[in-house]
């Protein structure tokens, strides 16, 4: 039985489920994320197919679990991240440059190496281990213990519009410390 | 600066709509021109999204998570000393923040969300499935039948099988080793990925990946004897007494009425933990084994009547999830007839 009592599935009736529950959040994610003229549809295949191999697909998303959305969501992230890194790279040989360290002068900049993939991964943590501790602390409660913002909340005694708020203070710091912006230090 | 200013407010704005993308709250068609008209909306909001997907890997990596939840429990008090901090501290006002810091710190840390500490009881009914994640980041996948009791602590990791099969894989985690206890046995592992089923006379114990030690329940781990495997599909003998160690590819069928464990290493060793698919394979089986573990699935018992037919050879493919059909299905390639009658069903030659 799921979550909800319903008899548990396998592989295929899993995905099928994932599909129909979350293919309409999965585009309006895409359509945002990527650049006009990209194939969204390319994106949901590889999501699934990546699902389809998964060895313990029911146990980490159980039929009916509405935060299945968010992590398909962010599977499709990670997939396009990916892409574009190769992107680069690809662009790189072909304009026959050897891969250079520095960044370039284009206007979304991102790690061109792994190195600098660690370093953004750090200093990330980094922040996260010593952020202001109320933001911290809905965010936590929300990625890495997956609770709702509504769980957040009741755990936290405040509102829904305050973890809300907590979650985006969260974010704004992280990013300003993975760029190394001034000001990152709250 | 009117453009610090601005900054301030896009980033606030493209942080919000990257939330609420992921909630399923925005169409993304929005975005998209907003992308499209702001190079530096377009700009932050790429990095919103990187740095989501480096929180992605930071939750994946369990070290950094326990990191963070003992930074998280290991500070003050939320609530109190923050609006402190924002005031402006006068001699009186040091002073009675300080009496009033210590009071908050008496009544207690306010904690993240550490695991329960009671033991919690999970079951399942016969012919259901049903899959656990734990506390810790392991995941067990329950089988018919089933009754375990979890208790997921600071200092360990226990579960207790009271009945049926369960596939566990188990989160590498050197300060708290993974104790599964059965029949006054303990199961303990490190990380590692593997199947118990409980029997008759005992349990078997399928190991998929890593390591488990098997040991009497109120003895500490000695010994690093690994169990002897015969080289050729054959079966050795051990003592149900020792301790031993089982790595991955290994089954070993526990007899504890016997004292004699019987261990080999199964040419097809995922048919053995096929069952978390829903679907079991039976190849070249007697019809008298396909009764007895489609049993284990069905509510109502079923009956062989008629014992010439025990011997029949059975392939095929049965999801657990519907035995009525699997009967269905095997009465057509079998010369058998399956009877429902009200609390049982019998199994009878075809023509009969």
């Amino acid at each position: 039985m799921d979550l909800k009592g319903r008899p548990i599935e396998n592989t295929s009736a899993a995905l099928d489920r994932l599909y129909n529950d979350h293919h309409i959040t999965l585009r309006k994610f895409l359509r945002a994320r990527l650049a006009v003229g990209q194939e969204l549809d390319d994106i949901v295949q590889e999501v699934f197919a990546k699902l389809a191999r998964m060895d313990d697909l029911v146990a980490t998303l159980p039929p009916g679990e509405p935060r299945n959305g968010a992590y398909l969501c962010r599977m499709a992230n990670n997939l396009v991240l990916n892409l574009e890194r190769h992107k680069k790279v690809r662009r790189r040989y072909q304009e026959g440059e050897k891969v250079r360290l520095e960044q370039t002068e284009a206007a979304v900049v991102g790690p061109e190496t792994q190195a600098q993939s660690d370093e953004e991964l750090k200093r990330v943590g980094n922040a996260l281990l010593s952020m202001e501790p109320l933001h911290r602390q809905a965010f936590y409660l929300n990625r890495f213990k997956q609770k709702s913002y509504a769980e957040v909340a009741a755990s936290m005694g405040v509102s829904v519009k305050k973890v809300e708020y907590y979650m985006k203070q969260a974010l704004i710091a992280l990013r300003r410390a993975m760029v190394n912006a001034e000001g990152s230090e709250q | 600066m009117t453009d610090r200013y601005s900054k301030g407010l896009l980033e606030r704005t493209a942080a919000g709509d990257w939330l609420q993308l992921l909630e399923g709250a925005q169409p993304g068609v929005d975005i998209q021109g907003k992308r499209a008209e702001s190079e530096a909306y377009d700009a932050l909001f790429e990095e919103f999204a990187r740095v989501d997907d480096h929180i992605e890997s930071l939750v994946r990596d369990g070290e950094f998570a326990d990191q963070l939840q003992s930074v998280i429990s290991n500070s003050p008090p939320l609530t109190g000393l923050r609006k402190l901090r924002r005031n402006r501290l006068t001699p009186w006002g040091i002073a009675a923040s300080l009496l009033i810091g210590a009071a908050l710190l008496f009544l207690g840390q306010q904690t993240a969300d550490l695991p329960a500490t009671s033991a919690d009881r999970y079951v399942t009914r016969t012919g259901e499935q049903r899959s656990l994640a734990l506390a810790d980041g392991s995941s067990v996948m329950m089988n018919t039948g089933t009754q375990l009791l979890v208790e997921i602590t600071d200092r360990q990791r226990s579960i207790r099988m009271e009945r049926g099969e369960a596939y566990f894989s188990v989160r590498g985690d050197a300060e708290r080793p993974f104790v599964v206890n059965l029949d006054g046995r303990n199961l303990t592992v490190l990380g590692t990925a593997f199947n118990v089923r409980k029997t008759v006379d005992g349990f078997q114990l399928v190991v998929m990946d890593g390591l488990v030690a098997y040991h009497l329940e109120n003895q500490p781990l000695s010994s690093h004897r690994n169990v002897p495997v015969a080289k050729n599909n054959g079966a050795t003998s051990i003592s149900t007494d020792e301790q031993w160690l089982v790595k991955k590819g290994v089954a070993v069928e526990f007899d504890l009425s016997r004292g004699l464990g019987r261990a080999y290493q199964p040419e097809n060793i995922d048919r053995l933990t096929d069952w978390r698919s829903g679907i079991i394979r039976f190849e070249e089986t007697s019809l008298f084994d396909v009764i007895l573990e489609l049993n284990r699935y069905s509510a109502k018992k079923i009956l062989i009547g008629d014992q010439s037919l025990a011997g029949l050879k059975v392939n095929a493919l049965i999801r657990v999830s519907d035995i009525n059909m699997a009967l269905t299905v095997l009465s057509r390639g079998l010369p058998i007839e399956v009877n429902h009658q009200f609390d049982q069903i019998l199994i009878t030659k075809k023509g009969d």
